[in-house]
């Protein structure tokens, strides 16, 4: 799994995969930060993240940014669960524009719902 | 054999004494150049950041330390680029040999032999020697004073490289201690909170530094109270949570409400931090007079509440985190929560995100913890919780803290 970012044409693509954290993000940012300020579109799809940390939400808020620098068109066009519920947890959800909610997660690790938490103690 | 050691060995020698490589061939460059039978004798050093090469050390008729020759250029520049030995038997018939030099110095460059210096592949400078007295049709430098260059050449690069990796050994000491300081400072900022607020608190950082916080204030009836977590890690996370720490403060101590405070608190970091940075918090105001609670969610997560009968609810994020969003996008909502029967849990996502056998424990395991230690004292619970992580129970990848309030503890 890796993040990548393609520029076609007037549009940045940019695709996050697996584990998005602080360790799978330095090479990240600086590739955000070197799209052309021709591009008139930047495209997110988390729709294959597994995990994302701070450090993750921060790439997509530094997406968000260099676009509004550039007055380009910035949106999500899709994200895991795991993904809208860390935005949604966090109120992020007020602040991205998210097209659509994949349906597949199973990278995710299993919601903690049916377990047995006596393990624990 | 033995003159390539003698030098090698004088170089090496010199370089242990003075911890200078340029000192170490001054003392070594005059025995190779008489050696070898030479008239001069230089070493230019590749700085990469100017793209050229800088003379360092010289021997022979003329001083040329300090003459720059950008890379390419010159039979030393070509040397350079191409890390291979050049035996230039006639300068003059050379087209990269630059005349200009000679004529600035007034010497007269007529053979030469150029030797890259390299580690691993790794390109340091060239070493030359120049003006070997031979009569014409005889080949300069015959293989033997080739191999004595070589050796010092060898040398000279051991020489550079052992520098590069002790300096390099004391950045990252210095680096360590300043990790090590910045440690400690942040231990200072993370207070021990008096038994009678009714408030318990624990961190348990993942690293050295950690981006978690917890903070409070008591001003007069009021208590103030902060958890937070910094994006990212390391030095710049600690910095971020030292700058959070101090505003909260700043606004705690001039009786504002939770709202306010978080307001402003995101307004200060919303300038200062940029995009690249923001810090999720749960902001309390304990009125012991009014006997209220209240409290603001920026983008913290869930925040358990649990009642003494075992109900609970949660306290959900009401905005984004502080730092993301400016001016009047940022629109807090302050919750009101009457003294009662019910212990506040304050977690960060280092705990709420555990994971117990490869599934994460989120507020469901949250509650199951809640409830095991709610008999406990505030801080047998809070180490409860915490010793989960330190014990392996639960796995985690950030930094855990843990807020725990119990009005009824408040004295």
């Amino acid at each position: 799994m890796s993040n990548t970012v393609e520029v076609s044409g007037q549009t940045a693509q940019i695709k996050l995969s697996g584990s998005v954290d602080i360790n799978t993000t330095g090479d990240l940012r600086n590739a955000i930060q070197a799209v052309p300020t021709s591009v008139k579109s930047f495209l997110i799809d988390a729709s294959d993240v597994s995990y994302i940390d701070s450090s993750g939400i921060a790439v997509m808020l530094l997406a968000k940014q260099v676009a509004e620098r550039s007055s380009a068109a910035f949106a999500i066009s899709a994200v895991s669960p795991m993904v809208m519920k860390v935005l949604e947890l966090a109120k992020l959800d007020q602040v991205f524009k998210i097209q659509s909610v994949s349906s597949s997660d199973d990278q995710r690790p299993a919601s903690g719902s049916s377990t047995d938490f006596s393990d624990l103690f | 054999m033995s003159v390539e050691l003698d030098i090698v060995s004088d170089f090496l020698e010199a370089y242990g004494q003075t911890g200078s490589v340029i000192d170490a061939l001054d003392s070594a460059l005059p025995k190779l150049v008489d050696h070898t039978e030479c008239e001069a004798g230089s070493f230019f050093f590749g700085d990469q950041k100017a793209s050229e090469l800088v003379c360092q050390s010289c021997v022979g008729p003329v001083d040329i330390r300090g003459i720059r020759v950008p890379f390419g250029s010159g039979i030393v520049g070509r040397v350079f680029d191409t890390q291979t030995i050049e035996t230039v038997e006639s300068a003059e018939s050379d087209r990269a040999h630059q005349r200009s030099v000679d004529e600035s110095s007034g010497f007269v460059t007529r053979n030469l032999l150029t030797l890259p210096v390299t580690f691993k592949g790794s390109q340091i400078g060239a070493l030359q020697l120049l003006n070997r007295a031979v009569e014409d049709g005889v080949e300069p430098f015959p293989e033997q004073f080739i191999r004595v260059a070589k050796a010092l050449a060898s040398g000279l690069a051991l020489g550079y490289h052992s520098a590069a990796v002790t300096d390099q050994v004391r950045e990252n000491d210095a680096l360590v201690r300043d990790v090590e300081l910045a440690g400690t400072v942040q231990d200072a900022l993370t207070p021990k909170i008096p038994g009678h607020l009714g408030i318990a608190a624990g961190i348990l950082p993942y690293t050295q530094l950690s981006g978690d916080f917890y903070d409070y204030l008591e001003i007069g009836d009021r208590v103030y109270v902060i958890e937070g977590d910094v994006s990212g890690k390391g030095v710049a996370a600690s910095l971020t949570m030292a700058q959070a720490q101090v505003l909260f403060r700043t606004f705690a101590r001039d009786g504002l409400s939770c709202h306010e405070i978080a307001t402003r608190m995101n307004a200060e970091l919303h300038r200062d931090l940029g995009v690249s940075r923001f810090v999720t918090a749960f902001i309390i105001c304990i009125d012991r007079t009014l006997r209220m609670v209240s409290c603001v969610n920026a983008g913290h997560g869930e925040v358990l509440k649990l009642e003494s009968s075992g109900d609970s609810s949660l306290v959900q994020s009401s905005s984004p985190p502080l730092g993301i969003v400016g001016g009047t996008d940022f629109q807090p909502v302050e919750e009101q929560l009457a003294f009662g029967a019910w212990r506040l849990w304050v977690v960060t996502d280092g705990i709420s995100e555990a994971q117990l056998n490869g599934a994460e424990i989120g507020m469901n395991g949250m509650q199951a913890i809640a409830r095991r230690y709610r008999d406990l004292s505030l801080p047998e619970a809070v180490g409860g919780t915490l010793n989960l992580i330190r014990d392996r129970k639960l796995t985690t990848f950030d930094d855990a803290t843990l807020v725990l309030i119990d009005t009824r503890m408040m004295h």
